[in-house]
């Protein structure tokens, strides 16, 4: 799968990452080994050329000694051709370092040589002949390739002197470079690719080996090792294309430098050879590389898919048979080890917490959705509760909501009767399962036994319920467990609710305490329906009471209407026609005196005076009476008036009916009086004719009249310096015809007092008085503030 | 029959009596006519029954009027007197014992000129009755 590549990937990249540093280690171990050949090439080839220069040197040295030697043979000296000849030659077969061996004689020729030549030889051209002449010691010449003898060589000349120091003849000899750079090449070294030239300082090769033949004599002084030879002129190193062409590690070193036999010794090493086998090893040990790096990765790359891609897969199977709420997922066979083991582990252990989380969850979403529907049920008969209007419409309607929408499968409710007895009264689901009820059966029902035991039955055994016990033989599969609740109205079993359930695991605790409540509330209501009941009846009765009681108010009413009536009647026949024969009495008896005067005694007058006085005193006692009466039937009007102003206005009536011996009257400032003014009028008329009526005595009669308001009542008060009353019948005072003084004092019909006293109280006011006798008296009265009633 | 000046409804005869006497004070007595009930008075005011005979038929002057009275009260006298255009003007005075304050108000939303309650003692009664006619009859302008 694409998406485990890149774990394999990620595996392959260490494995590849870690392979650059070690390629780089080989390449750079490569280049080491390159740049320690070359070294130890260019040491070795440094030491070889030091070896074979000190071997030219040897050989020079010993050539120079070879010639002294030589110059001692008398053949020699003589230059005697023929002996010499044999010597030479003998001697240049044995002594293979000199190419040839010569005698010559002070002019140059060549007497004798070992080599034969074709053709006289002569000598004195050449520069070390001329030198040997000249200084008479060896001369060593200008390496060259010799003419005659066709190969590289170091002419050595040996002048021989007489004793008279003349020159008599030269030995010299060549020494063979070519020979002994052969045998030098090939003794000093064993390596192949080596290669050793000696040049002249003019840079012509006077011998090379290998190729000597084909090298020796040219001259390659464009060539790049000569340019580098010829850059550094001294001993040393360098990589430079040989003559050949071929790259070569060169190292070079001058003998005899500065000399004419200045001789340049170049040792080379083919550079690609020298390093081929370190090239070769780099590339095996890069093949090498890519090999295990080839092969690590596979192994990496198969290990990853063993090791982690196969355990990831697995992981990810499962984790998306999760994703798809396929919780019984697991990882799957062995666990690998190492963290992958782990997160395995920890994956499966997961998995099943989560399995067993969401079985829980699934739990408890079954549970609430149970305890929804009976919640939903409760609900539902709370409000069947408020709309049943009979106990039977409602226990009707809670079995089957019980049943409908509490979804369980039978309900029925039992009451009990006024004897005590159960009854089936409601019931649902029966229809369903066929079942028919009979209260006859009751008393094995789990009804009986709650009622009996006023607590909550749960049967979990159909064999235990009598009721349904013999209903058929399938009803065992209809249900499997049921309760039975009492229903309280105050400490009464008023009956039973019993609820089945096809499931064995519906009743729980909280199950229970919801279809208590449900109980407690059919109990409620129809203990609720029943006091409607009873309270319609009683509201019928008080109807019917209310009725007859306001037919009996309305015969009162009429009854006390015409009671009133009479007493009305009767107070105006009173006032009307008792009044028309004291007037007669009055009258006539007056006509009487007028008309017949004359004939009258005082006695006679007298008794005529009596007469009259008795008819207008029970005039006075009539309208007394029949003020007094008059205030029981009349309603206060209250409202608020000048009360000083209905005081000024009796007073000055008070004062036309009465002008002689007025008494000095002082009038305080009083409040405002709230009351009925034509009652209230009737007091002050009686209380000020009173204070008139005892101040007649006094000599300087003095009333006072005032007020004061408070917060609740208004006070008023009259006071007078008259002849006052004995405060020891105070009690008298206020009673209707008690006279505290007799009628010959002073006249009155004792009712004034008592009329002030029921006008004042009628105003929900008090009066009182204070007297001393022959001091004056003061009455009182008082009204109160706010709203009086009548 | 002559011009009378004041009627007097009155059912009591001593009532009349003293009204008599108090009016022969003021010299008011010789003109004076008096119907003991209220039918009577009636009849004498617009001149039917008995006295279908009077023609014309003048209105006198006054009438004293009780309220107490056989046949038809005084009420209702007074109503009938101030209901008929002929009689209306007259000015009637209550002349009566009652002082219900029933009668008074009756009496004045029906129209009565005056309305005097009768003293019980007597010379304040014939004062009183002076005064009265005095008043209607000589101090106050009548419609006349």
């Amino acid at each position: 799968m694409p998406a485990f590549g890149s774990v394999r990937s990620r595996l392959l990249a260490p494995v590849l990452l870690a392979s650059v540093p070690i390629a780089a280690l080989v390449i750079y171990g490569s280049l080491e080994a390159h740049s320690m050949a070359i070294k130890n090439a260019e040491r070795e080839l440094q030491s070889v050329l030091k070896l074979a220069a000190d071997e030219i040197r040897t050989t020079m040295t010993g050539a120079d000694q070879f010639l002294g030697a030589l110059a001692q043979a008398p053949s020699v000296q003589r230059a005697d051709a023929k002996s010499c000849q044999q010597l030479l030659t003998t001697l240049h077969k044995e002594h293979r370092a000199y190419a040839n061996l010569f005698v010559a004689t002070p002019d140059g020729s060549v007497v004798c040589s070992a080599v034969p030549s074709p053709k006289p030889i002569n000598i004195k051209d050449r520069e070390y002949f001329i030198g040997a002449l000249k200084t008479g010691k060896t001369t060593i010449g200008r390496p060259n390739i010799g003419r005659f003898v066709r190969r590289a060589v170091i002419p050595i000349v040996h002048p021989i002197r007489n004793e008279r120091g003349q020159t008599i003849s030269i030995v010299g000899g060549a020494v063979d470079l070519a020979t002994f750079g052969n045998r030098f090449a090939q003794e000093a070294t064993n390596r192949s690719g080596l290669t050793f030239t000696v040049r002249d300082r003019d840079d012509t090769i006077l011998a090379r080996f290998p190729d000597n033949d084909r090298w020796a004599g040219s001259d390659h002084a464009n060539a790049p090792v000569t340019k580098a030879i010829r850059a550094l002129r001294k001993a040393g190193v360098a990589e430079a294309i040989g003559v050949d062409g071929v790259n070569r590690i060169h190292a070079f070193l001058p003998v005899f430098e500065g000399r004419l036999e200045e001789l340049w010794l170049i040792a080379a090493v083919d550079k690609a050879e020298l390093l081929a086998e370190i090239d070769a090893a780099f590339i095996r040990d890069m093949l090498l590389l890519v090999l295990i790096v080839t092969i690590a990765g596979i192994g990496a790359w198969t290990l990853g898919d063993v090791a982690i891609r196969h355990p990831v897969a697995a992981l990810l199977h499962a984790t998306q048979r999760i994703c798809r709420r396929d919780y019984q997922a697991r990882y799957g066979g062995a666990y690998p080890g190492g963290e992958l083991g782990v997160l395995a582990r920890s994956f499966d252990e997961m998995a099943s917490t989560m399995q067993q989380h969401v079985s829980d969850i699934q739990h408890a979403r079954e549970e609430l959705m149970r305890r929804n529907r009976t919640l939903k049920t409760l609900s539902e008969c709370n409000q069947a509760l408020i709309r049943a209007n009979t106990e039977v419409e409602l226990m009707q309607r809670i079995c089957k909501l019980i049943v409908e929408h509490g979804e369980y499968a039978l309900a029925y409710v039992c009451a009990t009767d006024a004897s005590g007895k159960l009854q089936l009264v409601a019931h649902a689901g029966f229809d369903a399962h066929a079942l028919t009820p009979d209260n006859s059966l009751l008393w094995r029902s789990p009804a009986t036994a709650a009622l009996t035991r006023r607590e909550y039955i749960i049967v979990t055994d159909p064999a235990h319920d009598g009721l349904l016990r013999t209903r058929g033989p399938n009803h065992r599969e209809l249900w499997k467990a049921s309760v039975t609740l009492p229903l309280f109205a105050a400490d009464a079993v008023i009956g039973t609710i019993s609820i089945y359930s096809e499931s064995t695991d519906r009743f729980d605790g909280a199950e229970i305490d919801l279809l208590a409540e449900l109980a407690d509330d059919l109990a409620y209501g129809m203990n609720n329906l029943r006091i409607r009941v009873a309270r319609a009846q009683a509201a019928e009765e008080i109807l019917r009471l209310n009725s007859e009681l306001e037919q009996r108010v309305q015969e009162r009413t009429a009854q006390l209407e015409a009671t009133n009536r009479e007493l009305e009647s009767f107070s105006y026949s009173v006032s009307h026609d008792l009044r028309a024969p004291l007037r007669a009495i009055d009258g006539f008896s007056m006509i009487l005196e007028e008309d017949y005067a004359p004939t009258f005694d005082d006695e006679g007058r007298r008794l005529l005076a009596v007469v009259r006085n008795n008819s207008q005193k029970m005039g006075q006692l009539i309208d007394d009476l029949l003020a007094f009466s008059r205030l029981g039937r009349e309603p206060v009007v209250a409202v608020d008036f000048d009360m000083q102003k209905l005081v000024e206005d009796v007073l000055t009536e008070l004062r036309a009916q009465k002008q002689d011996h007025w008494p000095t009257i002082e009038i305080e400032p009083m409040p405002i009086a709230r009351g009925d003014r034509s009652l209230l009028r009737q007091v002050w008329v009686n209380l000020l004719s009173n204070a008139i009526k005892f101040t007649r005595a006094t000599t300087e009669p003095r009333i006072k009249i005032g007020g004061e308001g408070e917060a609740h009542e208004r006070r008023y008060y009259v006071r007078d310096n008259g002849s006052g009353f004995d405060m020891r019948y105070y009690d008298k005072l206020f009673g209707v015809f008690q006279r505290l003084h007799s009628a010959d004092e002073y006249p009155g019909t004792g009712v004034g007092l008592a009329i002030v006293h029921r006008v004042v109280t009628r105003h929900g006011g008090r009066v009182w008085a204070e007297s001393k006798v022959g001091a004056g008296a003061t009455f009182y009265f008082s009204l109160p503030s706010g709203v009086n009633h009548g | 029959m002559d011009e009378v000046d004041i009627l007097m409804v009155e059912d009591n005869s001593n009532d009349a009596e003293l009204t008599m006497r108090a009016l022969k004070k003021i010299s008011l007595a010789n003109r004076v006519h008096w119907s003991k009930d209220g039918a009577e008075a009636l009849d004498f005011l617009f001149c039917t029954g008995n006295y279908a005979h009077r023609s014309p038929c003048p209105t006198p002057r006054l009438v004293l009027l009780d309220i107490k009275l056989p046949k038809i009260d005084g009420v209702e006298v007074l109503r009938r007197i101030k209901a008929d255009e002929r009689t209306r003007a007259m000015p009637v005075v209550m002349l009566t014992s009652s002082a219900e304050e029933r009668d008074v108000m009756e009496s004045y939303k029906l129209g009565v000129n005056s309305y005097i309650v009768k003293p019980v003692e007597f010379s304040r009664f014939v004062q009183t009755v002076a005064d009265v006619g005095l008043y209607w009859m000589i101090t106050n302008k009548g419609p006349h």
